[in-house]
């Protein structure tokens, strides 16, 4: 049996267990540990199994994550994110889905804080889902659309993907960065364009505070805004100012949280008890996820499947445009079974030839690629960034919810894509100025 | 038979570009397609701490291992790692390396493979850490309490002992470590002006070595897969692995340093000397460094250690003679790793 | 069973009280390495390490079997919920098996790991001094053992379930 066909069998077994229930995690180190058991040898496959899950763990840019999560949880319980959003609800009450569209910009913003996509969705999952379904939003709206504008933290810098992408192509490293800030700005105003139509055509995904608020009730309400706003801050200036980097802004975030609890007289031991086991039930149902999706990348590479799709393109000889196409379905295919670093390490050795090949602008292509990875986040069944939500809200909105709310997301992800490829400029005027 | 080759090492680098795809090349060209590989690059297999288990356990059948994150497992190869502040140029110490490591050490060294389930067959160096930062210093004072992003116990010290900070940044957040301003300067090879994109953040760089990482296994080699491979395609393996270390040491690492010049040319970075004082306190920590290195390798339980260290000087003084007019040509290069230590290798299948 | 089940809550809390430490310790580690970075010229060494290998360990592995305490590891039930209850509870006990082998094989493996690099004295080279690290191996047997007994237990329960429905 060919490597190929064990491939193919593979990602069957996978959506087979899946639908059966099986942990995510399990389902993905099971089928990787049989491919690899019969691609390799069993011995090869235990001891896949017995270091990597360690040596993916304990990565210091991944420890971004729970910290992330933890300045959400504590600025949850200690009411911060309550005031922030009864505030805005009543200074957005006439912007049809103003906390959401509100959300999607707080991510932009967050983004320039944070240099991963599952980080920055972990962070404001935590600030903004519970508040929004509070609100009586529909779930599949709020949970969506921080899981969808998370993907703002690889595409505004700073931004772990891009710098891997500029390390792996050899492309300039400051030139790459700031060609995610168009693009990035360009996926937030779509959204948030996505959203206000979508609720004036159907006010219930998120109706409206009723009572009219008077101005001095609304600058009461602001008032009592500003940890939130000055959390945020903390955490951007501490980058910008050279103070720390960005993983260690996560840190720095989680103990500003809890000073201005404390400082609010907000904190205590139960509530700080309740922030850190929530933070702990997320990072480990997200990281459970991590481990088998870091398995299932060998399995894939080992697989020859990559290779097998990007040969395809290769042969068919058709012009630019048309192989970014084919490419986008390559990358969209492979997007729906792997996490973000895994499709970049198995697609870009196979995709930088093709790429030079028809003579595309490597940065333009790196923004291009980034903008599919964010795409495969979101798209089922491994879609990191829904999993993320996931881990935040629990049972309170199912899994599908999550997934069926994407799809608007996905959809204007599909429209910004194209307008990436049609108007380069997007993603490339910024860097020119560099020149 | 088709061999798996894993590498962490970017798709693009010259290792693989320059060095591995090569090699294959004539590799498969001379067993008639009978030995073919197959390369997976960028990490997709294992990471760098992954490298030793991920071939010892046969994951991949080769890869590039970098033995410096395994002290313990093998105590005897690191230590000759550690030694990295004598290194002035990547041309003499890849030969001095691979010479002491598998015709000086010998069986000592041969074990500690096995014991691993691996053999390093090919070990290349790469080009001298310089001082790359944001700010000139003129004097030693202006050294006094800047960060450095150092890796590895050597350079770090090094850093100290000129008064600087040794701060461990991960290699993605060297850019905008420097670029924000977390760090003043890196301890890196000037190629990583273009590498990690460096040549935008920097404005001066210090052309004085303070030592060149050594002993990345190149080309490793499940030991099993070793064992059972015909001895004709072992003989084919070992006289095209000269080469292969030629063109990753000379035209890899010697042409990035070209071409990290002409960027800095370019972008008008200022190409320094550093200061007398740094330049002669550099010198005397390599003085000072065996015997810290002898000692550390002791607690690591080697035995003897001063024995292979000497060896390995001899070998580095040897070796900076005889390349002297061979840094950048790779074929005279090749034809020296043959005859000093491949032509045994082959001897003794 | 119920006394297994108390073992393995009581086990679970001390892992998660672990887990927690460790999430406070990170926090406090890097804001002071931070400050001394930035306001002094002597910042913490090893920072890095540390929070890699021993709070990123077990913060990461011991919240593994308190999530399966919770029942909240994702999974996906769209396709079940359509079958008969007979052939969904034939699933569960198949599917719990085969999960439960995946846990106990990853964990006998992780197990022999950090036996052997226990061993050796495993260690990671950091910036000035070699991080012990051999100790941080033991937090993947541990967690994921203790949630292949979780499973089997589960599992188990399912199958007694089913007969004593039966009998009645
Ligand atoms: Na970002
Ligand atoms: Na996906």
């Amino acid at each position: 049996m060919s490597s190929l066909t064990i491939g193919m069998i593979g990602l069957g077994c996978l959506l087979l267990l899946i639908a059966l229930r099986v942990h995510i995690g399990i389902a993905l180190g099971l089928v990787s540990i049989g491919g690899l058991a019969v691609m390799r040898s069993p011995h090869a496959a235990g001891s896949a199994l017995a270091s990597q899950p360690f040596e993916f763990v304990a990565h210091w840019s991944l420890s971004a994550i729970p910290m992330f999560l933890l300045m959400g949880a504590i600025a949850y319980h200690s009411g911060m994110t309550a005031d922030l959003y009864s505030a805005a609800r009543r200074w957005l009450s006439r912007l049809p889905g103003g906390l959401a569209v509100a959300t999607c910009f707080a991510s932009a913003g967050f983004a320039a804080a944070s240099g991963s996509s599952m980080a920055t969705a972990a962070a404001m999952g935590r600030l903004a889902i519970p508040e929004m379904l509070k609100a009586k939003y529909e779930p599949g709206l709020a949970a969506g659309v921080v899981a969808a504008s998370g993907t703002l933290g690889s595409l505004i810098p700073p931004s772990i993907l891009m710098v891997l992408y500029g390390i792996f192509t050899q492309q300039p490293i400051g030139q790459l960065l700031i060609a995610g800030i168009g693009p990035g700005i360009l996926t937030a105003v779509l959204f948030a364009t996505m959203i206000i139509t979508r609720v004036k055509l159907n006010p219930e995904l998120a109706p409206s505070i009723q009572e009219h608020s008077t101005w001095s009730e609304r600058f009461r309400e602001l008032v009592k805004v500003w940890p939130i706003p000055v959390l945020i801050a903390a955490v951007v200036v501490s980058i910008y100012a050279g103070i720390a980097t960005a993983t260690e802004a996560a840190a720095i975030g989680a103990a500003a949280a809890l000073v201005i609890a404390i400082i609010r007289k907000e904190m205590n031991i139960s509530r700080l008890k309740l922030s850190l086991f929530e933070t702990l039930e997320s990072t480990g149902s997200i990281f459970f996820i991590a481990v088998g999706a870091v398995l299932f990348t060998r399995f894939l590479a080992f697989s020859g499947i990559p290779v097998y799709l990007a040969d395809l393109i290769e042969i068919t000889n058709l012009s630019p445009l048309v192989t970014l196409m084919l490419i986008s379905l390559v990358y969209i295919f492979l997007g729906m079974f792997l996490d973000p670093l895994g499709l970049m390490l198995v697609t870009l050795p196979v995709f930088i030839p093709v790429f030079e090949a028809v003579g595309i602008n490597m940065i333009w292509a790196g923004v291009i690629t980034i903008k599919f990875i964010e795409i495969g986040l979101l798209t089922p069944p491994i879609g990191l960034n829904a999993y993320v939500v996931s881990g935040i809200v629990g049972d309170k909105v199912p899994l599908m919810t999550i997934f069926r709310g994407l799809i608007w997301f996905i959809a204007v992800e599909i429209v910004v894509l194209m307008l990436l490829f049609i108007f380069p400029g997007i993603s490339l005027y910024l860097p020119s100025l560099m020149q | 038979r088709d061999l798996s080759y894993a590498t962490y090492t970017p798709p693009t680098s010259s290792n693989n570009v320059l060095g591995m795809e090569p090699f294959i090349e004539r590799v498969e060209e001379r067993t008639n397609g009978d030995l073919t590989f197959t390369m997976y690059t960028g990490g997709q297999i294992f990471d760098a701490r992954g490298t030793l288990s991920g071939i010892g356990d046969g994951l991949s059948e080769t890869g590039f291992l970098v033995p410096q994150y395994f002290p313990q497992e093998m105590p005897i190869i690191t230590m000759l790692t550690d030694l990295l502040m004598l290194n002035e140029h990547q041309v003499p110490a890849a030969g001095a390396f691979i010479e002491t490591m598998l015709v000086d050490c010998g069986a000592p060294c041969m074990d500690e493979m096995e014991r691993n389930g691996i053999n390093i067959l090919a070990s290349h160096a790469a080009s001298p850490y310089n001082i790359l930062c944001r700010r000139e210093i003129a004097s030693m004072e202006d050294l006094e309490g800047l960060k450095f992003r150092s890796a590895g116990d050597a350079m770090s010290r090094a850093v100290q002992s000129w008064g600087g900070i040794p701060v461990n940044f991960s290699s993605g957040e060297i850019y905008e470590g420097l670029q924000r301003g977390q760090i003043d300067c890196a301890v890196a090879p000037k190629s990583w002006l273009l590498l990690y994109g460096l040549g935008d953040v920097v404005q001066f760089i210090y052309d004085l070595p303070i030592g060149a990482g050594v002993g990345m296994g190149t080309f490793t080699i499940n030991h099993d897969t070793w064992e059972d491979l015909p001895r004709d395609q072992k003989e084919i393996i070992l006289t095209e692995l000269p080469l292969l270390l030629a063109n990753v040491v000379i035209d890899g690492y010697g042409g990035e340093d070209v071409q990290a010049v002409a960027m800095a040319q370019d972008k008008d970075i200022t190409l320094a000397e550093a200061p007398a004082d740094l330049v002669a306190l550099i010198d005397g920590l390599r003085t000072s460094e065996p015997a810290d290195v002898a000692e550390k390798a002791r607690t690591r339980g080697v035995e003897n250690p001063e024995e292979l260290i000497d060896a390995y000087i001899q070998n580095l003084a040897e070796w900076d003679e005889m390349t002297k007019d061979m840094r950048e040509d790779t074929d005279a290069y090749a034809k020296l790793l043959w005859e000093r230590v491949y032509s045994q290798l082959v001897e003794d299948l | 069973m119920k006394s297994v089940d108390l073992a393995l809550g009581a086990v679970t809390r001390i892992l998660i009280v672990v887990a927690a430490l460790a999430a406070l310790v990170m926090m406090s580690l890097v804001v002071l390495d931070v400050t001394l970075r930035y306001m002094t010229s002597k910042p913490l060494q090893g920072t890095l390490e540390i929070a890699s290998y021993y709070l990123m360990a077990p913060l990461v592995f011991f919240s593994f079997p308190f999530v399966e305490r919770q029942q909240r590891h994702v999974r996906i039930s769209l396709v079940t919920d359509l079958l008969s209850d007979r052939l969904q509870r034939i699933l569960t006990v198949a599917t719990g098996f085969l999960s439960c082998a995946y846990l106990a094989f990853f964990a006998f493996k992780a197990g022999e790991e950090a036996i052997k690099k226990t061993g050796i004295g495993e260690v990671a080279p950091s910036l000035t001094f070699d991080v012990y690290i051999w100790a941080a191996r033991w937090t993947v047997p541990i967690s994921i053992g203790l949630m292949a007994v979780m499973l089997l237990v589960d599992t188990l329960r399912h199958i007694a379930d089913r007969s004593e429905e039966k009998l009645k």
